[in-house]
C-alpha cells in the first residue's frame, strides 16, 4: 500500500486533510509522518489556546506537547463520533485543568500572612485602607434613578441585541466572538451592536453618550 | 457613581446574574452547541447559560479556536517543535532491513571422534544448568512471597521541599511498617510538571549505597507510583530523587527524605 503526502496548509479542506490522515492512521500506515502532518496543522490553534488562556511561551509549548502526546496514545481509541478537533479540544482542556491543580497546589504552598501583620510592617492605619467612600443621600438618589432608567432601556432592547449587548459589555468579548455564542454572523452582530448604542443613546440622553460609543465599537 | 462605562457594566452585570445560571454545560453540551446538533429547547438552554457564565463562554470559544487556523507561526519554529515532540513520542523503532545469512558452506567429511574439549564444555554446561535451576526456584519463592495479596499496603505521599515551605531542607517523611509488611507503596509528587520521555529515580541510604534505581512512568495526576518490597528497604534513613531525562538534558525533579521504622 503506497501513502501520498499531505498537500501544503491552509484552513479550506483541513477536515478532508485529517480525516485522510487519520484513515491511514487506521489502515496501518507508519505514525510518524502522519503525527508530523498533524502537529504542523495544529499547533498554531493549539499554542494561541493555551496563550489565549495565559500561559507563557514555555508553558504553551509544554501543554501542546503535552496534548499531542495525549493524541497520539489515545489515537486508537478515537471513533470520530465527535469530530477530531472536539476530540482534541477535551484533551487540551484537560491538559490546562491538570496544570491550573499545579498551579493552586503552588499557591496554597505559598506562605500566609495576616492582614494586620501586613499593616504592622508598613506602618499603615486600618482606617487608609479603609477610605469612606460612600456619597451623600442626594446624589445616591440621583445615582440610583439613573441606572434604574438604564437597567429598564436595556430590558425593553430586542431579544438578541440584548445578548450581544450583554456579552460584549458583562463577558467583555469581541465581535468575532459575540458571533460563536449567539450563532450569528459577524455582520449581525456588529448591526445589533450598533442598533444598541443607537436606541439607548437615544433613550437615555448624553450621560452615557461616550461609553456607549466605546461599547459598540472594540 | 460618576463613570457612565462602570455604570453600564455594573448594571448588564446585574442583568446577566439575574438570570441565574443554573448548572454548568457538560464538554459533550458544548460541543453539541458549536456543532449545531443540540435540540432547539437545549440550544436555547445553552444560550441563556453562555450569556450569564464566562467559564463555559471560554470552553466554547477555546473549542472555536481550535477549529480555526490559529495565530501564525513561522514554519521554522514549526519544525523546530516537531523535533522536541518527536522525541517524547514512543514511535515505533524503524525496522532494520533484512540481513540473510550466508549460506552455510558443505561439510567436507564428517569427523569421526568428538574433539577433547567436549566432555569438559558438557560437564560445564550440566553445572550450569543445575545453578540456573537453583537460582530459578529461590526468585518463584521470592516473587511467590511477594505476590500474595496484602491488605492495607501502607502509603507514602512524598512531596519535594519547595512545596512545603523551607527550600534548604528536604523534609523527611516517615513511615511506620509492621513486621508482617512485605510490600509498600510511595506516591512521588515531582517538583515541576515538566514532561519527559523517560524519568529515573534513585533510592539510597543517606551517606550509604544506593538500594534501588529505576525507570518511572507518569500517571494521569502528574505524578509517580512505586511499590518496593519490604525486604529492599529495611529500617533507617533513605534520600531519593526523581529526574526527567530528555535527550540532551537530565533534569532533577525532587528530592526527598524517607525515615523507615519499626512499630514500637
Amino acid at each position: 500500500m503506497s501513502y501520498q503526502s499531505v498537500p501544503p496548509l491552509s484552513l479550506a479542506g483541513r477536515a478532508e486533510r485529517v480525516e485522510a490522515i487519520l484513515q491511514e492512521l487506521r489502515d496501518g500506515a507508519p505514525p510518524e509522518e502522519r503525527f508530523r502532518h498533524l502537529f504542523e496543522i495544529y499547533y498554531g490553534p493549539l499554542r494561541g489556546f493555551f496563550a489565549r488562556r495565559g500561559f507563557t511561551p514555555e508553558d504553551c509549548q509544554e501543554l501542546t506537547q503535552e496534548t499531542f502526546l495525549g493524541i497520539y496514545t489515545g489515537i486508537g481509541s478515537f471513533r470520530g463520533d465527535a469530530g477530531f478537533e472536539t476530540w482534541m479540544w477535551k484533551i487540551a482542556n484537560n491538559a490546562w485543568r491538570k496544570r491550573r491543580r499545579w498551579w493552586s497546589a503552588d499557591k496554597r504552598a505559598a506562605e500566609e500572612v495576616p492582614l494586620d501583620e501586613v499593616m504592622e510592617l508598613t506602618g499603615e492605619p486600618r482606617e487608609e485602607l479603609a477610605p469612606d467612600t460612600s456619597p451623600d443621600p442626594g446624589q445616591a438618589a440621583l445615582d440610583h434613578e439613573r441606572s434604574r432608567l438604564l437597567r429598564e432601556a436595556i430590558e425593553r432592547l430586542p431579544e438578541q441585541m440584548r445578548k450581544c449587548l450583554m456579552l460584549r459589555v458583562y463577558q467583555d468579548l469581541k465581535y468575532r466572538e459575540i458571533a460563536v455564542v449567539v450563532r450569528l454572523s459577524i455582520e449581525t452582530v456588529k448591526a445589533h451592536l450598533f442598533a444598541a448604542r443607537k436606541r439607548l443613546q437615544q433613550e437615555l440622553g448624553d450621560y452615557f453618550h461616550e461609553a456607549l460609543d466605546r461599547i459598540a465599537d472594540p | 457613581m460618576t463613570d457612565p462605562a462602570a455604570e453600564i457594566k455594573a448594571v448588564v452585570t446585574g442583568l446577566a446574574k439575574a438570570r441565574g445560571i443554573g448548572p454548568h454545560l457538560t464538554e459533550d453540551e458544548i460541543a453539541a452547541y458549536h456543532a449545531g446538533t443540540l435540540p432547539p429547547d437545549q440550544e436555547a438552554r445553552a444560550q441563556d447559560h453562555l450569556l450569564a457564565c464566562p467559564a463555559c463562554t471560554d470552553l466554547l470559544l477555546g473549542l472555536e479556536e481550535l477549529a480555526g487556523e490559529g495565530e501564525a507561526v513561522p514554519s521554522g519554529e514549526v519544525a523546530a517543535a516537531w523535533q522536541q515532540m518527536r522525541a517524547l513520542l514512543p514511535l515505533p523503532a524503524k525496522e532494520p532491513a533484512a540481513v540473510l545469512p550466508a549460506p552455510l558452506p558443505f561439510p567436507a567429511a564428517r569427523r569421526a571422534e568428538a574433539p577433547r574439549w567436549f566432555g569438559a564444555l558438557a560437564a560445564t554446561l550440566l553445572v550450569a544448568v543445575v545453578g540456573l535451576s537453583l537460582y530459578a526456584a529461590s526468585l518463584r519463592r521470592t516473587v511467590n512471597e511477594l505476590g500474595r495479596p496484602q491488605t492495607n499496603v501502607p502509603i507514602g505521599d512524598l512531596f519535594p521541599e519547595p512545596l512545603r515551605g523551607d527550600k534548604d531542607k528536604i523534609e523527611t517523611l516517615t513511615l511506620t511498617l509492621a513486621p508482617d509488611v512485605r510490600v509498600f507503596l510511595l506516591v512521588i509528587n515531582p517538583t515541576v510538571p515538566r514532561m519527559f520521555p523517560r524519568y529515573e529515580m534513585e533510592i539510597a541510604r543517606t551517606g550509604g549505597a544506593v538500594v534501588w534505581r529505576g525507570n518511572l512512568t507518569r500517571n494521569d495526576l502528574g505524578s509517580f507510583s512505586l511499590v518496593l518490597p519490604r525486604a529492599l528497604v529495611g529500617e533507617g534513613e533513605y534520600q531519593l530523587h526523581l529526574w526527567g531525562e530528555a535527550e540532551k538534558r537530565r533534569e532533577v525533579l525532587g528530592e526527598y527524605g524517607l525515615r523507615i521504622v519499626a512499630p514500637r
